[in-house]
């Protein structure tokens, strides 16, 4: 016992161990606020489709006949509340593993992360910056695009005069429209509003030769067009 | 190596800055927390003298390693027995399978603060609440058994245990509350 500290002191000399320097505590510390950060711009960004889609989904008005469950499942933006959920707990494992993280409750860590995370996430909205993400992921995602083909089948009801699908062609007097399901349906509207690869639903009845008659056609979400202007100056 | 009289007597701040110019200097606060951090690595380890000493270097090294990261928002004692904390849950973690038959070791003043709050006391002879206590504790999971050595035996403040375990004083608060139930519990078993 007495002799502790001399032989801690040979074993230190002997092999030779020396301090880290003090850079590379505070290097680490630094990785951990700037990984923190990252996760609640991410999350901000998440947020911000998650607002645009609920701002902006035309899903309430135009499925009646759905049962509210229905509705709402279908429309549930859960990628990218889950996307929100994913980097609020990174944000908080982040936070917590810096210097005096440990000292905040894991619960007010994540809700103050998906506080500044939502924070964020309007004022990305409000630049037009959640309507840009969703769809880029919808055009370029696959994995996001088949996510939302699957949700949008459950909308995909000629017989009960419901339709959903992506608007594949536009002629001079009708547009093409693939439904969720794969099935093309030609639909006699003015064209001038649509674009190709355009997200919509359609209201009707079908016809004794098997044709969609369309009454009521609506873009699943406002697309394209400036962005919405920010939501501190709407009136 | 000489002792500086001296130098033993600076504070543990002043010894850290010290180490680092002169690496015989880390010798001062060895010698300073040798005995308290050995008495802690029994107390929440249950290893033999042997082990615990082979931990203890092992504790030392890393704190000689990590001393550009001591924070002086921290008393350097509370930063000391996080790293001997540390050590031991990963220890613990290494050698689960192997059991430890070493008993607690526990003094009659000890024994009596850990049991206040629940009347077991009476009528009871002291070498039997003692060793009934030593049984009790060694039957706890290492966190509770920990804030119960610290707040108890260490007479640590909730502050400082936390920021020996890295955990919120509020979670401290529940973890004693909950560690004092099953040291009841087991206690009258």
């Amino acid at each position: 016992m007495e002799n502790t500290g001399q032989e801690i002191l040979d074993i230190i000399k002997e092999q030779n161990i020396q301090p880290k320097k003090r850079w590379e505590f505070l290097f680490k510390n630094y990785l951990l606020w700037l990984a923190f950060s990252l996760a609640i711009i991410l999350g901000g960004l998440a947020a911000s489709a998650t607002i645009f889609i609920f701002q902006h989904a035309t899903w309430v008005e135009m499925a009646p006949g759905f049962s509210p469950l229905k509705r709402l499942w279908v429309n549930l933006p859960l990628f990218w509340l889950l996307s929100l959920s994913l980097f609020s707990f990174l944000a908080w494992y982040d936070f917590k593993n810096t210097k005096r993280g440990y000292k905040y409750h894991p619960f007010i860590i994540v809700v103050c992360s998906v506080i500044l995370s939502i924070a964020l996430g309007v004022a990305m909205y409000s630049l037009g910056l959640g309507q840009k993400l969703e769809d880029t992921f919808f055009r370029r995602v696959p994995f996001y695009q088949q996510m939302f083909r699957q949700g949008g089948r459950m909308l995909v009801e000629p017989d009960n005069g419901h339709l959903a699908g992506i608007i594949t062609h536009i002629g001079p007097e009708a547009i093409t429209v693939e439904d969720f399901r794969g099935r093309s349906w030609t639909i006699s509207t003015s064209t001038d509003e649509f674009q190709t690869g355009q997200r919509v639903m359609l209201i009707g009845r079908m016809s004794d030769d098997d044709k969609f008659i369309c009454e009521s056609i609506k873009p699943w979400v406002k697309r394209p067009g400036p962005p919405p202007p920010p939501m501190f100056f709407r009136p | 190596m000489v002792v500086n009289e001296e130098l033993a007597e600076h504070s543990d701040l002043d010894l850290v800055k010290l180490t680092l110019e002169n690496q015989e200097n880390f010798l001062y606060l060895v010698q300073r927390y040798e005995k308290k951090l050995l008495r802690f690595i029994r107390r929440i380890s249950g290893l033999n003298s042997d082990d615990a000493q082979d931990l203890l270097q092992e504790v030392f090294i890393k704190v000689y390693q990590n001393l550009n990261d001591f924070d002086q928002n921290l008393k350097f004692s509370s930063w000391l027995y996080r790293i001997t904390h540390n050590q031991v849950v990963s220890n613990y973690r290494k050698n689960k399978s192997r059991p430890q038959l070493s008993l607690f070791d526990l003094d009659l003043e000890s024994c009596e603060s850990l049991i206040s709050d629940f009347d077991a006391s009476q009528n009871m002879d002291q070498k039997i609440l003692r060793d009934k206590m030593s049984r009790a504790l060694d039957g706890l999971d290492l966190k509770y058994k920990e804030v119960l050595v610290l707040k108890y035996l260490e007479d640590r403040s909730y502050e400082e245990i936390s920021d020996i375990i890295k955990k919120p004083t509020s979670t401290v608060g529940t973890l004693l509350s909950r560690a004092k139930k099953n040291l009841e519990k087991e206690f009258r078993q």
